[in-house]
């Protein structure tokens, strides 16, 4: 059922001055009488030709803004009240500049210079509100009897504005932005500017392969850069990790150390139990030695497959440094020789060695003077007393020298021996 | 008044066309004459600037008066080469005829004055009285303001003479006159452009930046459409035969011939012959059909006759590349055809190459300064380092003179050759309507601005003022 406002609509105007029921059901029989007077549908229809419509006029509003003594217009058709209150729909797109204004008295007294006239900077700052501060244009339209760059127009506005704000605000009474803005037309240098635009030009004329090569060298920083980001994010992480909320004492297992004692009591206090909880890790350093004690003693009562797993896996497992050995299996060779690791064969002793012992401790004798007599030695064949890196090709070569630096020793010990006895001989034989 | 708004903020919707006011752009080349309502996309209104002169001093105006071959007509141009209005007399009544012809229609007599509704003295005479208050109604355009189009170098004499015809003529209520560089990139919606404007007589280079044109930026150079049909006619007289020009008025019937052969067509006799202008008017015509359906500018890299790649072998040039491209066949109103191989891309190489410009007698060959390279390069000098490159990104290709094929694309990389760090972006409309009326098409966009209407001169501005407000107010 159509509303009355759909009704309207299609019927046109007319039909509202046709008494329409309020309410009820549309009456039907009334529709065909009024479809017939239905006028034809209106349809936006265009003057056959634009001339023959009735002549517009064109009046104007005057526009309170004025400008070299020219008042702009605003067109509109001129209706019959066209005396209607001008409006200044437009009037917010009259945007002016803030130009910096003197007067003569100013201009005497404080904005002279010798390269300028008064004429020539009347010109400048009447082309400057022309232009609406568009450098590029301004020195485009720029017809002086001089010959002036765009940095001489420049130097002499922003002079000139610096001057004028100094002068309307002092400058101890000056605001933050006011004397940012002083600043910055004071700081104006037009010899840095020149020579910025040479460099410029320069660029427009750079050839391809230049073009190519900082294309090239901005996609590698970009590279790095991105790199950089995941590195300082992983950095940050790792640091987070390592700067853990310090423990309190209510926690006393803060510490890796107290971490494993408190792990061997637990595994000591489970063996006892009988069934078992916790299987040790298989690592003698972490289990203690009583664990291994345990293992073998749990081996030989459960023989069991699981037991044999885990004994081959703690077999294949290197025994002295055991939890940082893993690594360098997993190295290649040319890895290891790239990152310095050795596997080295010999027995450590238990604890922290360092690899640089290997350069100082033989220096070392028991007594003083031979001790004394090898660095005499070293000095003289020129080792230093500090080697910087002990690689493992250093420390061999260094063990090889003290070696020879021993066998030397010995060899004189024995010549003096030799000697003393010699004389003793020859004394003898002279009594 | 309302505050002003920061000028970096677009107007709002409501002063978009907010008053249509009916303004008239008016942009006469120096080949055809564009005229039309602001606020639309096409000009209604183009009537060729050639006119016919008839011997008993009567001017035809219009497509279909000129092109009667009549002994008695000579064809005449109103402006000079150099672009600018030499016979100010007919171009101020072309201009009114085109108006008038398609857009306003001839405007009624009032009823006040037609005399039919004066009562008739006892002879039959009707007073003459009270016609000179109706006069100033009477001006053919007294209803609509007027926005004329004018080239960047136009003398403030013929900016004056314009207004003034345009006040006292025509009696326009509000006036403007605007550089069509300008307008051209109004068009295409930028105000910081380099726009390259290529005509019937000139090519022109007019920098923008920010909507204001840099009036030292401004180059103009003969190499445009009618340099090119010298070219074609030259190139057509170089071919062994020559390539027999014969215009469609002077065909009566022609039957098919081979490739190649001599025409077999019969020949319309005339007593007196139109006149020779008449002649080159209509060769013009087919020339314009071969512009538009053979010639080729070779797209680059390279010029025509460099080398077509250093790796290649030696001595093999564009030119031999081109030679192996298929030709494109075309066939003269008399029905002499043939196939133009390498020659339908010479003839355009001139426009970027002075040296491989056909030269005779009459033509000599542009100088190196006279290409279109070169007069992008020296407008580009003329502005501001900064400016450089946001001009370079922004290089609008617009007259129907660069409609030539591949001219975009060959541009682009002269200049990217020339100025090899920016980068350099060739805006060319692929709509070959907004690239012939593009200036026009500018006007029509700033005649329709809300914002525009306070820059009108009016009527009244001008009896005060007099015509040199034209130079204060139209920058």
């Amino acid at each position: 059922m159509a509303s009355r406002a759909d009704i309207n609509a299609a019927l046109g105007a007319e039909i509202q001055h046709q008494p329409v029921p309020r309410a009820g059901p549309v009456p039907k029989v009334a529709a065909p009488s009024k479809a017939a007077r239905r006028p034809a549908p209106h349809r936006f229809k265009k003057p056959a030709v634009r001339g023959l419509r009735p002549a517009a006029r064109w009046t104007y509003d005057e526009s309170p803004a004025l400008e070299n003594g020219l008042s702009f217009r605003r067109w509109k058709k001129q209706t019959a009240n066209s005396d209607s209150k001008p409006v200044d729909r437009f009037g917010r797109y009259n945007v002016k500049l803030d130009v910096p204004e003197y007067n003569d008295e100013i201009y005497a007294k404080h904005l002279t210079n010798p390269e300028w006239t008064k004429e020539e900077t009347d010109s400048l700052f009447a082309l400057y509100r022309e232009c609406n501060g568009k450098w590029p244009v301004i020195i485009d339209h720029y017809s002086g009897s001089t010959e002036r760059t765009m940095e001489d127009l420049k130097s002499r506005f922003y002079s000139i504005s610096a001057t004028i704000l100094s002068i309307n605000t002092p400058i101890t009474s000056m605001t933050a932005t006011d004397y940012g803005m002083y600043e910055m037309l004071n700081n104006f240098n037009a010899k840095q500017e020149a020579s910025r635009k040479k460099l410029a030009e320069g660029h427009l004329y750079r050839r391809q392969n230049e073009v190519d090569e900082e294309t090239v060298l901005l996609s590698e920083l970009q590279r790095i850069m991105m790199n950089q980001a995941t590195l300082d994010n992983e950095r940050e992480e790792l640091r987070r990790r390592l700067d853990h909320p310090i423990a309190s004492n209510s926690y006393q297992y803060g510490t890796s150390q107290a971490l494993t004692t408190f792990w061997q009591q637990l595994l000591a206090a489970d063996r006892m139990k009988k069934n078992q909880r916790l299987r040790p890790t298989g690592n003698p350093t972490f289990d203690g030695m009583a664990g291994v004690a345990s293992t073998s003693a749990s081996r030989s009562s459960h023989a069991g497959l699981q037991d044999a797993a885990r004994r081959n896996a703690r077999e294949s497992l290197p025994s002295a440094a055991a939890p940082q050995s893993g690594l360098s299996n997993e190295l290649s060779k040319a890895d290891l020789l790239r990152f310095g690791v050795v596997q080295s064969h010999e027995k450590l002793p238990s604890g922290v060695t360092f690899a640089s012992d290997k350069l100082t401790k033989p220096r070392i004798a028991k007594s003083t003077v031979q001790t004394d007599k090898i660095a005499a030695i070293l000095t003289h064949i020129g080792v230093p007393d500090l080697i910087a890196l002990p690689t493992p090709p250093v420390v061999e070569q260094f063990e090889s020298i003290m070696s020879k630096v021993h066998a030397l020793i010995d060899l004189r010990k024995v010549a003096e021996k030799e000697e003393q006895e010699l004389r003793v001989r020859s004394a003898e034989a002279a009594s | 008044m309302a505050s002003t708004i920061p000028p970096t903020q677009a107007p709002g919707k409501e002063d978009y066309a907010g008053d249509e006011i009916n303004a008239l752009i008016l942009d006469p080349g120096s080949h055809s004459t564009r005229a039309g309502f602001a606020g639309e996309d096409t000009p209604k209104s183009v009537v060729p600037t050639h006119y016919g002169f008839t011997s008993s001093s009567e001017r035809l105006f219009g497509e279909n008066a000129m092109h009667q071959p009549r002994s008695d007509v000579e064809v005449r141009n109103p402006f000079n080469t150099d672009g600018l209005v030499e016979d100010w007399d007919t171009a101020s009544k072309l201009w009114e005829y085109t108006i008038t012809s398609r857009l306003t229609g001839a405007r009624q007599t009032a009823p006040s004055k037609n005399g039919l509704n004066d009562a008739a003295d006892e002879n039959g005479d009707v007073t003459m009285e009270g016609m000179e208050q109706t006069e100033e109604q009477e001006k053919p355009l007294a209803e609509y303001p007027l926005l004329v189009t004018e080239p960047g170098w136009n003398t403030p004499k013929h900016r004056e003479k314009m207004m003034e015809i345009a006040m006292e003529e025509w009696g326009v209520p509000a006036f403007f006159l605007a550089k069509n560089g300008q307008l051209a990139a109004y068009a295409s919606g930028k105000a910081s452009a380099l726009v390259i404007d290529i005509g019937h007589y000139n090519t022109s280079v007019t920098a923008m930046w920010e909507g204001m044109v840099l009036r030292k930026s401004l180059f103009h150079t003969p190499l445009a459409g009618n340099f090119l049909n010298d070219q074609i006619r030259m190139m057509f007289a170089a071919q062994q035969p020559t390539v027999p020009l014969i215009p469609h008025y002077m065909v009566k019937s022609k039957t098919p011939v081979d490739a190649g052969a001599p025409s077999n067509a019969t020949y319309v006799k005339f007593d007196k012959p139109p006149h020779d202008s008449f002649r080159k008017l209509e060769e013009d015509r087919v020339l314009t059909s071969f512009k538009e359906s053979v010639v080729q500018t070779w797209p680059g890299p390279g010029r025509l006759d460099a080398p077509a790649n250093p790796q290649g072998p030696p001595g093999f040039t564009n030119m031999d590349h081109v030679k192996s491209l298929p030709p494109k066949p075309f066939e003269m109103p008399d029905g002499w055809n043939n196939v133009f191989g390498a020659e339908r891309f010479k003839v355009a190489e001139s426009f970027f190459d002075a040296r491989a410009a056909y030269t005779d007698d009459s033509h000599p060959a542009p100088t190196g300064q006279q290409t279109i390279t070169s007069i992008v390069q020296q407008s580009l000098q003329a502005c501001d380092v900064d400016t450089r490159s946001a001009l370079l990104h922004n290089v609008i290709l617009t007259g129907a003179g660069s409609l030539v094929e591949k001219l975009p694309e060959r541009l682009q990389y002269d200049l990217q050759t020339a100025y090899p760090n920016p980068k350099v972006r060739v805006i060319a409309n692929p709509n070959s309507v907004e690239r012939k009326y593009g200036a026009w098409l500018g006007g029509s966009v700033l005649g329709s601005l809300g914002t525009f209407h306070q820059m009108w001169i009016s009527k009244e501005e001008y009896k005060e003022y007099g015509s040199e407000i034209v130079e204060k107010r139209c920058k």
